[in-house]
C-alpha cells in the first residue's frame, strides 16, 4: 500500500542510497510496484514528501509528549525543553537523512530551507500555545505587540539546536542535552519579566513626568 | 531547593568561574595584609574564612568533579585550617538539582523508557544531591526506592576541571607540584571510575554481599534491571545524617554501637577484602536510633595492592623501629623516603613520618580506643598544621608518600572524623590479635 508513511520511508531510502531524488515519480512508483496516482493522492511532488518528513517527526514528538502525564504538569521552560529532548531523540533514527539538509557551504541547515516551511508553521502554532499559557501563568512577560513575536525567537532557537545537534560529536549527544537545558533556561529568562521591562517602565514614567513639568 | 538553571559546562565558562575565585582570593589576601598594616591583631582566621567562602561558592557552581575535590578536601580535616573545613563540609550535603525534562531524557536515553513508565510513582524533584548526580524518590510495587541519576557530560569534563583546580590545590594544601601531579592522577582515575555507574552497581552488589554478616550494618537492595550507565536504583534507606543524628542526643551506648559497626565495616574491608569503600564522608551513611547504620554509595572503591598493604601495616608494630635498616626499607616501599635522599633528608623526614604514623595508628595498638579524646585529635591537627609550615616539606623535590596512601589515609581520616563526632568508644585491637 502506498500510504504517506511507506512512501516517505522508501523515498528516504532511495535518497540515502543514491544521494539524490529519484529520476521521476513514475520510476519511483514502478520500482515499488505502486500506481502513480497512489503517490499523487498523498503528495504532489518529492518536495512535498521532504516537507512532510519534518512535519511527521514534529507530530510524533508532540503526540508522544501529550500522551505523557507529567508533561501537563510542566511550566513553559520545562515543556519546551521536554519537546526538544524528545524531538532530537526522534530525529536520531533519521540522522543520516537529516544530514542531507545541511547546506554544503554553511555546514548547517539554512533558515530559508523550503522543506522546513510546513514544519515551521506547525511548530509556531505549538509554540504560540506554549507562550499563551506561559503569559497566563505569569511565567512570561506580556509585552503587547512583542509577545506575538516570541514564537519567532523560539523558532530561531529550534534551528540553532537542530544545527548544534547535527554538528555534535559528544558521546551519546550529551552536549546537545546540555545545550537544550541551557538555551531554554536562557530563553525563559529573556522572555520572562526582567530588567528590560523595568527599564521601559521607568523610561515611560520619566517621559510622562518630564512632559507634565515642561 | 533552588533548581539549577544551567550547568556551567563549557571549558571557558568553567575557567571563568575558577578565575573568578582566583581574583576574589587574591582580593582577600590584599584585604588581609591591608588590615594587618593597620592592626596587627587581625587573625589569619578571617582570611581563611573569606577564602573558603569564595572558593566554595565557585566550586559549588561548577558541580561535578570540582565539587568532588571540595569534598575530598573537606574530608582531609587534618590538612585544612578549621575555617576551610566548615565551609567545605556544606558541599557534602546539598547543591541545586537539574530540571525535570532532563531527568526524563536521561531515563529515555539509557533505559529506553520514562520514569512514569518504569515506576508507579516518581518524584521529578530531586530529594538530594550526590556530587556528580542527584537522588530521586520513587515507588514500585509499594516499595520506596532511591534512584541516583548522573548529570550528562560529567566524565567528559573531569580532566579539564582537575587541571583548573590544580593551582588551587597547590595553594590551599601547600603541596608541592610533584605531589599534586601524582595525586591528581590518582584522583582523576578514581573520579572517572565514579562516573561509571555500571561498575558502581557491580561493586555495590559485591561489597554489600561480602559485608552482609557484620553486626548493626544494613545495605540497600539494588535493582540492576532499573539501572544503567547513568542510573542506579536501590531501596530507599531511612535514617539520619550524622549531624541530624547527633542533634537527637543519642546515648553513649547507641553512639558506641554505630561507631563499632562502622569500625568493623572498615576493618573487615581493609584487612580481609583488601578492597575498601574509600569515601567515608558523612553523606554516605544514615544512622538509626536503634544503633544501626545504613551504608550506600560504593562509587569510590579502592583496591589495596598487597605490597602496599604489607608495608603500611608493618609500621603498626612499634618493634620495627629497633631495626633502622628495616625501617628505611619499609619507608621506601611506602615512597615516604627515596633512594636519592641525602642523609640529612633522611634525618629530617624519618622522625617526622614516624611521629605521623605513630599518631595515626595509635588506635590500632590498644584493645579499646576512645575517639572522643579531644586531646588526641588536637595533636593530630596541630601536627598536620606544623608539618605544612615546614619549608622542607613544602619544598621537597620529591613526592612523599605512595599514591595509594592518598585513599587509605583519606579513608582513615574520614572514619576517625566520624568516630570523633560520635565520641564513640571502640574495640579496635583487631591487628594485634
Amino acid at each position: 500500500m502506498a500510504d504517506r508513511n511507506s512512501i516517505l520511508e522508501k523515498y528516504i531510502q532511495s535518497v540515502l542510497e543514491t544521494g539524490q531524488d529519484p529520476i521521476s515519480v513514475y520510476a519511483f512508483c514502478k520500482k515499488h510496484k505502486w500506481k502513480e496516482e497512489d503517490f499523487f493522492e498523498s503528495f504532489s511532488s518529492f518536495d512535498a514528501v521532504k516537507s512532510w518528513f519534518w512535519v511527521s517527526v514534529f507530530n510524533d514528538a508532540r503526540n508522544m509528549l501529550e500522551a505523557d502525564k507529567t508533561y501537563a504538569t510542566y511550566g513553559f521552560a520545562e515543556k519546551l525543553s521536554a519537546f526538544y529532548f524528545l524531538w532530537t531523540q526522534q530525529l536520531l533514527s533519521h540522522r543520516s537523512y537529516v544530514l542531507t539538509f545541511k547546506h554544503e557551504k554553511m555546514q548547517s541547515v539554512s533558515p530559508f530551507n523550503a522543506s522546513l516551511k510546513a514544519f515551521k508553521k506547525e511548530f509556531q502554532s505549538y509554540s504560540k500555545s506554549l507562550v499563551g499559557e506561559g503569559v497566563n501563568k505569569g511565567e512570561l512577560a506580556d509585552r503587547k505587540f512583542l509577545t506575538d513575536r516570541f514564537s519567532d525567537a523560539i523558532w530561531l532557537q529550534t534551528l540553532f539546536l537542530l544545527n548544534f545537534w547535527l554538528n555534535d560529536e559528544s558521546e551519546n549527544f550529551e552536549a546537545t542535552d546540555a545545550a537544550i537545558e541551557k538555551s531554554v533556561a536562557l530563553l525563559a529568562k529573556i522572555l520572562g519579566e526582567n530588567l528590560l521591562d523595568q527599564a521601559f517602565d521607568f523610561g515611560k514614567f520619566l517621559f510622562q513626568n518630564m512632559k507634565s513639568r515642561m | 531547593m533552588k533548581e539549577l538553571e544551567s550547568i556551567p559546562k563549557s571549558r571557558i565558562e568553567r575557567a571563568a568561574h575558577i578565575a573568578g575565585a582566583g581574583v576574589k582570593v587574591g582580593g582577600n589576601y590584599i584585604k588581609h595584609y591591608a588590615k594587618k598594616l593597620v592592626n596587627n591583631e587581625v587573625g589569619k582566621e578571617e582570611l581563611h574564612r573569606d577564602n573558603a567562602g569564595d572558593i566554595y561558592d565557585t566550586l559549588s557552581k561548577l558541580k561535578g568533579s570540582a565539587l568532588k575535590v571540595a569534598q575530598m578536601m573537606s574530608m582531609d580535616r587534618g590538612m585544612l585550617p578549621q575555617e576551610y573545613q566548615e565551609k567545605f563540609q556544606l558541599s557534602q550535603y546539598s547543591v541545586p538539582p537539574l530540571s525535570g525534562p532532563l531527568v526524563v531524557q536521561t531515563f529515555r536515553k539509557s533505559l529506553g523508557k520514562t520514569p512514569a513508565e518504569l515506576f508507579d510513582d516518581f518524584d521529578l524533584k530531586a530529594i538530594a544531591a550526590a556530587s556528580i548526580g542527584q537522588v530521586h524518590q520513587a515507588v514500585l510495587n509499594g516499595k520506596k526506592l532511591a534512584v541516583k541519576i548522573q548529570y550528562p557530560g560529567v566524565a567528559a569534563s573531569i580532566s579539564s576541571d582537575l587541571r583548573m583546580v590544580r593551582p588551587f590545590a597547590v595553594r590551599l594544601l601547600n603541596m608541592s607540584k610533584n605531589d599534586i601531579d601524582q595525586y591528581f592522577e590518582e584522583i582523576e582515575g578514581k573520579l572517572l571510575e565514579e562516573t561509571d555507574y555500571d561498575l558502581e552497581l557491580k561493586r555495590s552488589l559485591e561489597l554489600s554481599e561480602a559485608c552482609g554478616h557484620i553486626a548493626n550494618l544494613s545495605f540497600p537492595k539494588y535493582y540492576p534491571e532499573l539501572s544503567s550507565g547513568r542510573i542506579i536504583t536501590m531501596d530507599w534507606l531511612d535514617g539520619l545524617h550524622l549531624r541530624e543524628f547527633l542533634a537527637t542526643n543519642p546515648s553513649q551506648e547507641v553512639r558506641n554501637k554505630v561507631g563499632q559497626a562502622l569500625w568493623d565495616f572498615y576493618d573487615f574491608q581493609i584487612h580481609q577484602l583488601k578492597t575498601v569503600h574509600a569515601d567515608p564522608h558523612p553523606g554516605n551513611f544514615l544512622f538509626q536510633q536503634d544503633g544501626t547504620v545504613n551504608i550506600f554509595d560504593f562509587g569510590c572503591v579502592k583496591v589495596i595492592p598487597e605490597k602496599f598493604y604489607n608495608a603500611y601495616f608493618k609500621l603498626v608494630d612499634r618493634d620495627i623501629y629497633k631495626d633502622e635498616a628495616e625501617t628505611i626499607r619499609t619507608f621506601k616501599e611506602l615512597e615516604l623516603v627515596h633512594d636519592e635522599d641525602s642523609r640529612a633528608e633522611l634525618d629530617f623526614f624519618m622522625p617526622l613520618f614516624r611521629r605521623m604514623i605513630d599518631l595515626l595508628t595509635l588506635p590500632f595498638t590498644v584493645p579499646e580506643f576512645d575517639f572522643g579524646d579531644e586531646q588526641y585529635f588536637g595533636s593530630i591537627y596541630r601536627f598536620a598544621d606544623s608539618v605544612m609550615e615546614m619549608p622542607e616539606v613544602r619544598n621537597s623535590a620529591r613526592a612523599r608518600g605512595s599514591r595509594h596512601s592518598l585513599y587509605i589515609n583519606r579513608t582513615y581520616y574520614g572514619l576517625y572524623h566520624i568516630l570523633f563526632e560520635l565520641k564513640a568508644n571502640i574495640k579496635t585491637g583487631f591487628l594485634i590479635k
